[in-house]
């Protein structure tokens, strides 16, 4: 054989060999999603790494999930590392606050982030490409508005957090936009024992582990005043600490009642009770997963979104804009549990 | 065997033996870890079920400690989950209507996900008691006494704590959700998961790669020897061929040092010595000139050799055209496969000569009248027609010397089609009268003796027709030679039209003309020739013409005595 023709054999086979194991290795590639969740405030995460976690065992292979680990303090950072890693979807149950600081490098790198929880319009609309299985602020200010003067109370006291501004301040100015002929007294948690008349209803807007202390408070001085929380009040925390938020009404995004029993035992093995939040970050894992596996861009998100029907843990469900299309349910909380009492938007508001 | 090809045969299976034995391994120490993993999984597990003996056993005292583990709070319900005992619990998290209560009520057990007790991870333990009438929980702290550096325990939640005594969570969803047990590789980790016979409990370890790698790595002993022992080999076997050839190499250098003139190397460097150094210089440049001349040189030789081969060969396809025994199609076909067999840079060739197109290569129907960079195109005229011709050349490689050669072989080929035309005209005259494309007498003569003997042989009939024009040279006086010429092909159209397929008709002499009817009788001729006869005298200038008609056999058996009988009995026609 010629020794030319001998190379250029021996040359062939080394290319394509290269050639073929990067090929392999880039076929091989699976787009990543990473799981954004904090370390520092792991008691109250529960719900969202069993929903997460759930979603994580159902969902094929396909595309790979990574956990993400913040502290509220380097979350920016460990954001912009995760980016520089190449990934480019993201999911997680944050504070509208925590998705604020990661903004700029969200829409820098053209990064998409689906969030469980976030419901702030305001944030929502500055960043980019951040969407929610959650409805809106607005529409939550407007639904708890609309129970209030269901119920016919004339006063009530909007209580704040201190923590998570975004959200507190915003749902507070809404609902008070919303109510036209009730009283309505604005005043910081810290200065709950300030309050002298007593309102018809105190609307809680806080964490549920400050919901506890506040309603502990104001079970005590009182007693005839009806307690609601928003959607961040509402998680396994709240049901856990019953003796102080009995009969107090929460509000959340989805009606556990209708879950698949598959789904539900499944949770159970780990803790017997199934709040919304367990739902949403399933659901949100899910959307992620779609758009991953589609290779779906950051500029094609929304309209991929709103023209796409989603299979929930319920039931079907689609994007309108940056949030998904939920109704609102009210549930009082009773010992270690809740009961469905109202639900605003869907097909009819019912009490 | 020779030794290149056995020692390329030893390293081969030196490198698949080497990659087994690492792949075993690589399994040897993985297995061995994950034999360390349940070990210490089971340790724990041992634990927990021992906490949770105590709880079942009400045995717990407060502060009681055991080796991994302690109890930071306990507490005692009866079976309707009124609190009877309780130690340091918070309230929420006993009574009926609590967790712990309901799972015992369900399972007879709780084992609680990891909680923040405070900055150290905590589980909340509970179960029937032993004797069936209470229900018993305990919350336990995991001790700074469990120390693996690289451990984390994980709940079913995800979450997950490590084990190197500071407490530092972690979520791991991602790493557990789709795996059971077992090793398994990521992100330059070798993890190794061991689910806890004990709640949705599991203990993940991780262990950095390159560590594990590079030991299995070295560890593959027998590549290292064998690689050794190669060089050794190559070394011993170099050192023998290179004592062998020394001389030869030597001498070589030494006739090299003989043919170059050096350089006077020295420190009182004067003009003399500038002049001789200069003088080295021009002799060094002219030998290099005269060396790249003589490559250059060489280069065009063996290209003009292969030329003359090229040509050489045409010559020889057309003499096989001329001997009959190949077609123009087909030697043009092989003329062209050579041409681009001749030179890479030729990348395809095609012509087209009348019917004939033949493409090769990068030229075909398409392309052939399109203008792309680096292609040849040339119309050449033949003797009687004209041939086109395109040639793709390699447009990076092809030089002028390229396009000269290129040009003068199809310069060539077109002058062997011209010969080709002009041997085609010949065997065509030879047949035909040029004038009037009829045969010629000496053809005519081939085939009537060969339908005489055809007719001996089948016992058929056979007639001849002479047709003469008297006083041609008169006519041609008298109307021009033009008009002569015009009178002769006149004729041969009445011979052509009133003569059937298989007659043989020729001009026989400048003013005769000859036809023979195949199977006809004289009556019939008769009638042939009156018919041709009336044709003739139709022509615008007035003719006169005799003939003749002879038949086989009546007028003779051979052809000799036929076309004697001819001449002899020629007479006018009755109508004339």
């Amino acid at each position: 054989m010629d020794k030319k023709l001998k190379w250029l054999i021996v040359l062939t086979v080394f290319v394509v060999t290269v050639v073929g194991v990067l090929l392999f290795h880039v076929l091989r590639e699976k787009p990543i999603v990473g799981i954004l969740l904090p370390t520092d405030r792991v008691a109250s995460y529960s719900d969202t790494r069993i929903g997460f976690l759930s979603a994580l065992k159902a969902l094929p292979s396909d595309v790979e999930f990574v956990n993400i680990d913040y502290t509220s303090t380097n979350l920016k950072s460990v954001f912009k590392r995760a980016t520089e890693k190449g990934i480019r979807y993201f999911v997680g149950d944050n504070y509208s606050s925590d998705v604020s600081k990661i903004g700029d490098t969200l829409i820098k790198t053209h990064s998409i982030l689906i969030e469980s929880m976030v419901t702030n319009p305001v944030v929502l609309d500055k960043m980019k490409y951040v969407y929610t299985l959650s409805p809106t602020d607005d529409i939550q200010a407007e639904a708890i508005a609309s129970y209030i003067e269901k119920k016919g109370y004339k006063s009530i006291v909007i209580v704040k957090d201190i923590s998570n501004p975004e959200y507190v301040n915003y749902l507070s100015e809404e609902m008070t936009k919303d109510l036209k002929n009730v009283k309505i007294e604005t005043i910081s948690m810290l200065k709950i024992n300030e309050i002298k008349a007593t309102p018809a209803a105190f609307v809680l807007i806080m964490s549920a582990k400050n919901a506890v202390k506040i309603s502990e408070i104001i079970k005590s001085k009182f007693t005839k005043s009806a307690v609601i929380g928003s959607d961040w009040t509402f998680n396994s925390l709240l049901l856990k600490n019953f003796q102080a938020v009995n009969g107090m009404i929460v509000t959340g995004f989805v009606d556990t009642t209708y879950l698949h029993s598959k789904f539900s035992e499944k949770v159970k093995k780990v803790d017997l009770t199934l709040t919304p939040s367990v739902v949403l970050c399933y659901d949100s894992l899910k959307v992620a997963y779609r758009l991953a596996k589609n290779h779906i861009s950051a500029e094609n998100s929304q309209s991929y979104l709103e023209t796409h029907t989603f299979i929930g843990s319920i039931g079907n469900f689609s994007f309108n804009g940056k949030h998904a299309t939920t109704p609102i349910y009210f549930y009082k909380i009773v010992p270690f549990n809740f009961n469905l009492v109202w639900k605003f938007g869907g097909k009819n508001n019912e009490l | 065997m020779s030794f290149k090809k056995a020692t390329l045969m030893v390293l081969i299976m030196a490198i698949v033996l080497s990659l087994v034995g690492m792949y075993f391994q690589y399994k040897h120490r993985i297995g061995t870890l994950e034999k360390k993993t349940v070990l210490v999984s089971n340790d724990i597990s041992e634990e927990f079920k021992n906490d949770l003996s105590i709880v079942s056993n009400f045995k717990i005292q407060p502060y009681s400690s055991s080796s991994l583990t302690e109890f930071k709070s306990f507490v005692l319900m009866n079976l309707e989950g009124k609190v009877l005992y309780s130690f340091n619990v918070p309230s929420d998290m006993i009574g009926k209507y609590s967790d712990m209560y309901k799972y015992v009520a369900l399972k007879g057990l709780y084992v609680s996900p990891l909680k923040d007790g405070n900055g150290s991870p905590t589980i909340f333990l509970a179960s029937n008691t032993s004797d069936g009438k209470h229900v018993a929980g305990a919350e336990i702290f995991l001790t700074k006494k469990i120390r693996i550096s690289n451990a984390f325990i994980v709940d079913g939640t995800g979450l997950g704590v490590s084990l190197n005594g500071k407490t530092q969570w972690k979520n791991m969803m991602a790493l557990i959700a789709k795996r059971k047990s077992g090793a398994f590789v990521k992100d330059g980790k070798l993890f190794i998961l061991e689910r806890l016979n004990f709640g949705e409990y599991s203990i993940l370890f991780d262990f950095p790669l390159p560590p594990i790698l590079t030991s299995v790595f070295y560890s593959d002993y027998i590549f290292w020897i064998v690689m050794l022992l190669m060089i050794a080999i190559y070394y011993i076997h170099d050192r023998v061929t290179f004592k062998k050839v020394k001389p030869l190499v030597d001498f070589t250098n030494f006739i090299k040092n003989l043919d170059n003139f050096k350089k006077y190397e020295s420190p009182n460097s004067n003009e003399v010595f500038f002049g001789y150094n200069s003088l080295v210089d021009k002799n060094e440049k002219m030998s290099h000139e005269y060396s790249n001349l003589i490559e250059e040189m060489s280069e065009i030789n063996s290209e003009l050799t292969q030329v003359n081969h090229l040509l050489i060969e045409f010559s020889m396809l057309f003499n096989e055209i001329k001997a009959n025994r190949k077609d123009l199609t087909s030697a043009l076909k092989i003329t062209l496969r050579r041409m681009l067999d001749f030179s890479k840079t030729i990348n395809g060739i095609g012509i087209r000569y009348r019917d004939i197109s033949i493409y090769l290569g990068t030229v075909n129907n398409f392309n052939f009248d399109r203008e792309s960079p680096g292609k040849l195109s040339m119309e050449l005229k033949t003797d009687s027609s004209t041939v086109k011709y395109v040639v793709n050349l390699d447009r990076f490689t092809a030089t002028e010397k390229t396009h000269d050669m290129v040009k003068m072989l199809l310069y060539y080929i077109t002058s062997f089609i011209s010969m080709y035309e002009l041997l085609e005209q010949n065997r065509s005259s030879m047949r035909y009268d040029l004038l009037t494309n009829l045969l010629t007498r000496r053809e005519f003569e081939e085939n009537a003796k060969r339908e005489t003997a055809r007719a001996q042989r089948e016992n058929q009939f056979l007639s001849f027709i002479m047709i003469n024009v008297k006083d041609m040279n008169g006519f041609n006086k008298k109307y021009g030679r033009l008009n002569g010429d015009v009178l002769l092909k006149y004729i041969a159209k009445a011979i052509v039209m009133s003569s059937r397929f298989t007659d043989l008709s020729c001009r026989y002499a400048e003013d005769k003309f000859m036809l023979c009817l195949v199977g006809m009788k004289k009556a019939d001729a008769l009638k042939k020739i009156e018919e041709i006869i009336s044709r003739i005298l139709t022509f615008r200038y007035h003719v006169e013409v005799e003939y003749a008609i002879v038949s086989f056999p009546s007028d003779g058996e051979n052809l000799d005595d036929l076309l004697s009988k001819l001449e002899q009995n020629m007479k006018k026609p009755k109508k004339e």
